[in-house]
Order: C-alpha cells, then structure tokens, then sequence
C-alpha cells in the first residue's frame, strides 16, 4: 500500500509487525504516531509563521477550530482505512500483553490526535513568551503606572478609605482548630489570635451595627485574620476590632487577573504611594512623557496598527476624569493587550490549568479509545444497541432523579449508577453459562466495560454525596481537601483497576461471549 | 509453526511414501503435465518441512508460472530438488495407528425460531484427511449444518465433539475450525497484507510467514493477484484467496459453503484436487467439509457424501447398503417411447427429468443398458453411471 512521505524503515516496521505483531499491527499506532507527528510540526511550523501578535486578540479559537477538522479527517483516516485488521474477531491467538496493549495503544493514538489540536495554543504560548519576557513586561508595567502618577499627581492625590471590622463569634467552637491553622501558616500572629478569640466569646450578635454613625463591620475571625493578612494598612482598636485603610487605586494600568504573575509581581497602588506619593519629589514631567511615550506606543497594538500610538476610538463621556485619563493614555487598549500577553503567556503555568488540559485530553481519549475498544470486541448491532441503551438508561435515570423528591440529586445519581452497574455486572455473569450468543448480554458486557473504568470516582462520588460538608471554613478546607486527595486516588486508581481487569475478566467476558453461536 | 505440528497423518511408510510422490512428480515431467507437476513438487517440499527446499520450490513454481513452460534448466532444477527431497525424507517408517477423528456429530438438530425449516437428527463424522460432500437441493439444511458444525449456529439438541481438540470452549473451536461461508466478506486493504495478518495471528510469524505466505500464493497460483485489493479480483478469484487465507490459519477443519459457485469449469476441478491434495498433506493433515451443487466433482473427490432432503439426512455413502441398482443417466435427441423399446420385456424404469433420462434397473448393468441403446440405433450425446451417486436422488 502506497503511503504519502512514508519513510522506507516505517514501511519496514510496518511489514515487521504484520508478520509479527499483529494485535499491535491492527492498532496502527505505528502510523499514528508518525503522520501525527508530521501533522503537529506542520500546525506547530505554521501557526509559527502565520502573523499572530501577542498584543492583539488572539485568534485561537479559529485557529484551533481548522485544526480540529484536521484532527477529525485524521481520526477519520485512522478508523477507515487503518482499522482494518481485527485478531480478537479472526478467533486469532492473543498474548495477554497484546490484550492490554491493544487498549492503550487505542488510547495513545486518540492522545496524539487530540493533542494535534492544542498545537496552536502551544505555538501561541511560546511566541508570546519568545516576544515578551516576564521581568520586561512587570518593569515596562510598573514604568508606566509611575509615570502616569508623576503625571497625574495632583488630580490622583486622594486620601485612603477606612472600614472597622469586628468578629463575631459565629464559629468560636472550632477555636482551637483555627488556632492549628495559624500556628501553621502565621506563626506571629498566633497570641493575637487566642487574644482575639477569646475577646470575641462575649459578642453574640453577628450583624453590622453603627456606633456613633460609624459602622461596625461584623466578619467571623477566620476572615477577619485574612483581612489582617492582605489589607494595606490597620489599626488595632481592640483585640476583636480593627480599622483597616485601603490605599487610593494609584494604579491606572492592571495587567490582568489577580492570579498571574506579572499583576502579583507589579506594583500594588500601596507600592506607587510609596513610590511617588508618600515623600514626592519635583519631576520633570517631558522627560517622564519621553520615558512614558515609548512603552505607550508598544502596548498600544491594535489590528492593523502595528505600533502606533494614536487617539484610540472608543467614545469616552469625557465630564468624567477617569475616562480622561483613559482616553489620554490608551489605558483601555494597553491593558487589553497586556491581558492578551499574559492570557497567551501563561496559558499552560498554572498547575489546576494543566490539571485541567490533562483531564481535558485524558478523558474524551479514554471514552474515545473504551468505545473503539468495544467496537473492535463487539458486533455491529449489539455495539449500537449497548449505546442507545446507555441513552435511554441515562434518561431513565433522569426521570427517576426528577420525581424522586429527594433533596440531594447527586446521591441520586450516583447510587443509580452503581445500581445499574450491578445490573450489568450480573448481566455479565450471565453469559458464561450461555450455549448462545445473545444480544442483551452483550449490551451487559458493554456497558459493564465502559462503566468499570469508572467504578473508583462513581463509588467515591457516591460516599462522599453521603456526607455532608462542614459549616465551619477552615473544617470545610479540611474536608474538601481530603475530597480533592481521594478523588486524586481513584483516579489513579482507575486505570490500574482497568488494565488489571481489561487483562483478565473482561478479555474473558468477550472472548467467551462473541464465539458463541448465534440463535 | 512448521515444526510443531499435529501429527494426524494415518500408517504410512514416510520414506516409501516421498519416494513414491517423487516417481510420480518425475512422470508428469515426463509427460508434461506441468500444472500438476508444480503443484504436487510444492505440496512435497512442504511436507518435508525445509524452508530452503520450499523456497526452492516457489521459485521453480515462479519461474513456470512467469514462462508458462519448463525448459531444460528448469528440469534440471526439479530434478535437483527431487533428490534433496529424497535425501531429507524422513528414515522412520510409520506414524501414528490410525488416522485422528476431528469431528463427530451425534443426532445434531437445528430449528429455527422463526420459519417452518428444522435440520433433523444427523450424525457424521471426519476424520484428518478426508473430505465430506453435502450435497441437495437449495433450501435443504445444506448451509444449516456446516454453519452448526462450524459453530456460527447454535443446535437444539444432539453433540458436537471436537476430538481434535482437548475442552475446547468456542474461541480455540473457530480458531482450529475454519469455514468459508458462501458471501465472502470483503478483505480490506492489499490481498498479500490480509494473507500475512492471518498467517501471523495464527503463529506463523518472521521469515516462516514470508514463506508460508508465498507457497500458498503459489500453491493456489494467486502470485500475480496479490498486490492488488478485494475489488480488482473476480469472484472465483476471491473464493480461492479466501481459501488460502484460512489454509494459512491452518485449521484441522476446514468447512466450505458452495466453494466451486463461483468458479469456472476448471477453476472447479484445480480446486477440488488441490483440496484432496491439501487435506492428505502430510505436513498438515485436515479435514474437509464442502457442500456443492457441483455432484459429481465433488463425488470425485469426497471420501463420504451426504444427501439431505428438507433437513434430513437421505443418504451417507459411508453407511449406505448396497441395493445393487443400476441407474443411468442419457442424453439424446430419442424420444421416451424408443427408448422404451430398446428394453420390451426387461424391467427398467425410464424417467425424463431435465434434459435427461434417466434409466433405472436392478437387473441389467450399466454397461449393458449402453449396450442395449447402441444396438438400438440410439443416438447418445452423454452417458454417466449414476448407480452410486447422489444425483438419482434429485
């Protein structure tokens, strides 16, 4: 078979597993790999090429959609005209490893062809990290707001807002646990921290009031100990009750969100006081426009306008003098193209972010590669059967849910879902005392194995619908932590179990029930 | 794998037996007979198990099938190669007792849950190296019963032993138990491609599977098809490449549905002798089960034949009694009433039944009923003895 940029030692190890390898063979990882490989560098080559400034919004969505399609055609190719040589349905002779590898290399070629559509996030990320450096863009930031308050002094000279917060004793039971927690991250703070707690046993009373036409804020201690930790300035009154100052938004130009790292490494509004408002000095204000100027011009990127600095042309109500400033310094346009730089920059920085992309191709892989996995291991008809099957049972489950009346719908869910795993499992028991192969039980194998992967988060979402999550929030942090770790574990868990059942009991189940004869 | 197979083989002197398969290869040289002799010089070098004497063979065999001849050199080859066929011949002088029974199937019925039809109580068996004909009229439990055999359809009742196998569950019984239905399923991708990946999947792997897929090209003369794909071949073609497929798995039985339909006249009889020549191969002995319209071809080759009529078994040749009847089939322009006076005072039934007639006696022989229609000036365009074949039974 004629393959376009074949390279002769694939067409040799192509030729090596037919006549040696055959369940590897019939999976075509082989080619897989390679024409995905080919693919990715030729997405990755030109999405490099293609012009894509980090400043202006990034046209990812378009991008990624055309290599979706491309991915499709791929996936299309590969179930077509790859997937053509089955072992298990020519009664051939399979070694356990060839059984287990089989599903994974199923897998592993979804993986790949999946991946190939997150090649131009990736090519985004690098060239926004290429073109802007992270120290470059935290200094050209913190430039920029310290020109723009020695420019604008006198109009942004205001005075500091104030708040009085006092706890309540909401949550007084769990003192020696918040106590822990403190020692724990905030070691100073801890004889406050008893101070406090034990001043506020006597309140009872846990809403706002004024005194003397000042208001009194009533926070729970947890909070109110955050607040000491994060907000600029206080002022202690008593060992419950606090002034805390805020400093004026001597920041004109915000980066982006409050997670990434140049806005938590660029200067606070309480770093610009300092800086240019706590002891001013004379400036020169041509030469601050002349250092200012430059950096406008760069952040000032709008499609089709490669750096150029001009009146930017959204209609500002100029009565107001923030809009004046916005309107005089671009500040709308410079901080949509540093949120546009950070978003690219640090798309795949955050642990929960890649957590999140893993899950993202982890899983629609996995589905994808259970459902081939089936296909291969099933009839055509039982195949179609076992998924309008698991429809009709997900509505059945629906309705169920809908007129149960119960108040916690995720219990619900979830004790069906091992219910009907149950059924299915009995299902499957069925079908090795079977003299003739049936179609329920093979909709019962089926969707036995498209559940069984799932057995370990449905089990553990099903405990922990059963408890109920604690009031107080530090408990509550404890308990969703100790969530967070045991879902970890069964997600792990559940490819082990898997691959330890995909090698034993259900290669069995199908071996057993497809060479039966038919009614 | 070559050397670990199944010795089905029945009391035969091995050494006597590849001399006499070499006089034999040495006469069709003789006489020219150069299809046979290729096929029979391929079948021996297979059974002696040398890949060198094999690869000798397919080259020979390539070399005849590219000239359509066999020259002076080429004999000289072939005659090489016979005396290092007789060189590695085996020395020891028998093999197993007695041949291995494969399969045996008692009082076996088939009903169907929808529709009239039923397979009645059948019993039968095979053993390595023999070939069974099913043969009757369509609609009959022909396709019903290889299907049950080969167990793609369930039975309601009766016993389907594998002997050949030890507590087979039906996974190992369709991997040893091969059968071609009459609709081929497509082949995907380049016949070679699909020869190999069943070969492989049964063990025949690395260099072997080179091997074993070329001599089978070869053997089946199917060389100069196989880089091509199911769509660029006829239907015989695809019968014989589907042949070769299971052949490669090496099943020890092998189950055919209507293998000659689609073959011409002489595609039909290569067929039906390189499976008698298959199916006794010492290298791998099987056993064959074929139902064809196809009566006398297949009666020329079937060591037992059964006759079933609307699900029941009519008539097994293996168990059948001699009822010394003789029946004939003509062919002629006569009209009934002069043959009927061929045969004034002798009791013969005459019968007209397609274009032919059919005389029927249990005094007068065959021989005799010709005789007695040529010294009547009867004119005879076809005449067959039909006094042990199925064929009076339609």
């Amino acid at each position: 078979m004629n393959r376009p940029f074949a390279p002769n030692f694939l067409k040799k190890y192509d030729d090596y597993l037919l006549k040696n390898k055959p369940e590897l063979y019939s999976t075509r990882f082989h080619w897989v790999l390679y024409y995905g490989l080919i693919t990715i560098a030729i997405v990755a080559a030109l999405f490099t090429v293609i012009p894509n400034d980090a400043r202006g919004d990034s046209p990812i969505f378009m991008h990624t959609c055309i290599v979706v399609i491309i991915g499709i055609i791929g996936l299309i190719i590969w179930l077509i005209f790859l997937l053509r040589f089955n072992v298990f349905k020519r009664f051939g002779n399979i070694t356990a490893i060839g059984r287990l590898s089989v599903f994974w290399l199923y897998f592993l070629c979804s993986v790949i062809i999946l991946w190939s559509c997150f090649v131009p996030s990736v090519v985004e990320t690098l060239r926004a990290n290429y073109n802007f450096k992270e120290q470059t863009l935290i200094k050209d930031l913190n430039t920029i707001n310290t020109a723009i308050c020695k420019l604008e002094y006198d109009s942004l000279k205001q005075n500091w807002s104030s708040s009085i917060y006092q706890a309540n004793n909401y949550f007084s039971a769990k003192k020696d646990t918040v106590i822990e927690y403190f020692k724990e991250d905030y070691t100073t703070e801890v004889e406050a921290v008893t101070t406090m707690i034990d001043s506020v046993e006597s309140y009872s009373n846990d809403k706002n009031y004024d005194i003397e036409d000042v208001k009194i804020n009533k926070i729970d201690y947890y909070n109110l100990l955050n607040k000491l930790q994060t907000e600029d300035s206080s002022v202690k009154i008593n060992d419950s009750t606090f002034i805390f100052y805020n400093c004026p938004p001597y920041k004109k130009v915000s980066a982006g969100s409050y997670r990434d790292v140049i806005s938590n490494n660029s200067y606070t509004n309480f770093d610009l006081y300092k800086i240019v408002f706590q002891h001013p000095k004379p400036i020169n204000k041509a030469k601050e426009w002349q250092t200012l100027k430059p950096l406008l011009e760069k952040y000032s990127y709008e499609f089709g306008s490669l750096n150029q600095y001009k009146t930017p042309t959204y209609q500002y109500d100029d009565t107001l003098y923030l809009n004046r400033l916005q309107k005089k310094y671009n500040i709308y346009t410079i901080e949509n193209n540093y949120r546009n730089i950070i978003e690219r920059k640090y798309r795949f920085s955050n642990a929960t972010e890649i957590q999140v992309l893993i899950r993202l191709i982890f899983y629609p892989s996995l589905i994808f590669s259970l459902l081939l996995f089936v296909f291969r291991h099933s009839t055509t008809k039982t195949f179609f059967l076992s998924i309008l099957s698991g429809f009709l049972l997900f509505i059945l489950a629906a309705i169920i849910t809908a007129f149960s009346g119960y108040y916690d719908t995720t219990l619900t869910v979830f004790s069906l879902m091992l219910l009907y795993f149950l059924i299915f499992s009995l299902g499957t028991i069925f079908v090795f005392n079977s003299k003739t192969r049936l179609a329920w039980q093979g909709i019962s194998i089926n969707l036995f194995t498209w559940m069984v992967y799932f057995l370990p988060l449905i089990a553990t979402s099903w405990y922990y619908s059963n408890i109920q999550e604690p009031n107080d929030d530090k408990a509550r942090d404890i308990f969703i932590e100790s969530r967070l770790m045991a879902f970890i574990t069964a997600e792990v868990i559940c490819p082990i179990l898997f691959t330890i059942l995909l090698a034993t009991i259900i290669y069995k189940m199908y071996r057993k029930w497809y060479a039966l004869p038919q009614e | 794998m070559i050397n670990n197979l199944v010795n089905l083989s029945t009391t035969i002197n091995l050494h006597q037996s590849f001399t006499n398969r070499v006089i034999e290869i040495k006469n069709f040289l003789t006489q020219e007979d150069n299809s046979l002799l290729i096929r029979r010089l391929l079948d021996l070098c297979l059974d002696t198990k040398q890949h060198q004497l094999i690869q000798q063979a397919i080259n020979i065999s390539k070399q005849y099938n590219h000239h359509h001849s066999i020259d002076e050199a080429n004999k000289q080859q072939i005659i090489a190669l016979l005396d290092k066929v007789l060189q590695v011949a085996p020395t020891n002088n028998t093999t197993n007792a007695t041949p291995k029974v494969l399969f045996t199937a008692t009082e076996i019925t088939k009903k169907y849950t929808k529709g009239s039809f039923s397979l009645q109580p059948l019993s039968t068996s095979i053993k390595a190296g023999e070939i069974v004909g099913i043969v009757g009229e369509n609609g009959n439990g022909k396709t019903t019963f290889l299907r049950s055999v080969a167990r793609e359809l369930s039975i309601n009742s009766g016993n389907l032993q594998f002997n050949m196998l030890n507590n087979p569950d039906d996974f190992t019984i369709k991997h040893h138990v091969a059968f071609i239905p009459q609709r081929i399923p497509k082949w995907h991708g380049l016949l070679k491609d699909n020869l190999h990946f069943s070969a492989s999947l049964s063990g025949i792997k690395g260099i072997e599977n080179e091997l074993m897929v070329s001599f089978m090209l070869e053997r089946l003369n199917l060389t100069k098809f196989a880089n091509l794909t199911w769509n660029q071949i006829s239907s015989g073609y695809r019968t014989r490449f589907e042949i070769a497929r299971v052949l490669l798995q090496k099943p020890q039985l092998l189950i055919l549905d209507e293998p000659l339909a689609n073959l011409d006249i002489a595609a039909q009889q290569t067929i039906l002798t390189d499976l008698q020549f298959l199916a006794k191969s010492t290298y791998h002995p099987m056993g064959i089960i074929l139902s064809s319209q196809q009566l006398h071809e297949v009666e020329k080759v079937a060591d037992d034949i059964l006759f079933l009529k609307q699900g029941k078994l009519l008539y097994q040749s293996k168990t059948a009694v001699d009822t010394k009847e003789y029946v004939v089939e003509v062919e002629t322009q006569a009209i009934k009433e002069k043959l009927q006076d061929c045969f004034v005072n002798q009791q013969v039934q005459i019968s007209f039944n397609g274009g032919f007639y059919t005389l029927q006696s249990s005094q007068i022989t065959h021989q005799d009923l010709l005789m007695a229609l040529i010294n009547n000036g009867i004119e005879i365009n076809y005449f067959r003895n039909i006094s042990n074949s199925t064929k009076r039974f339609f």
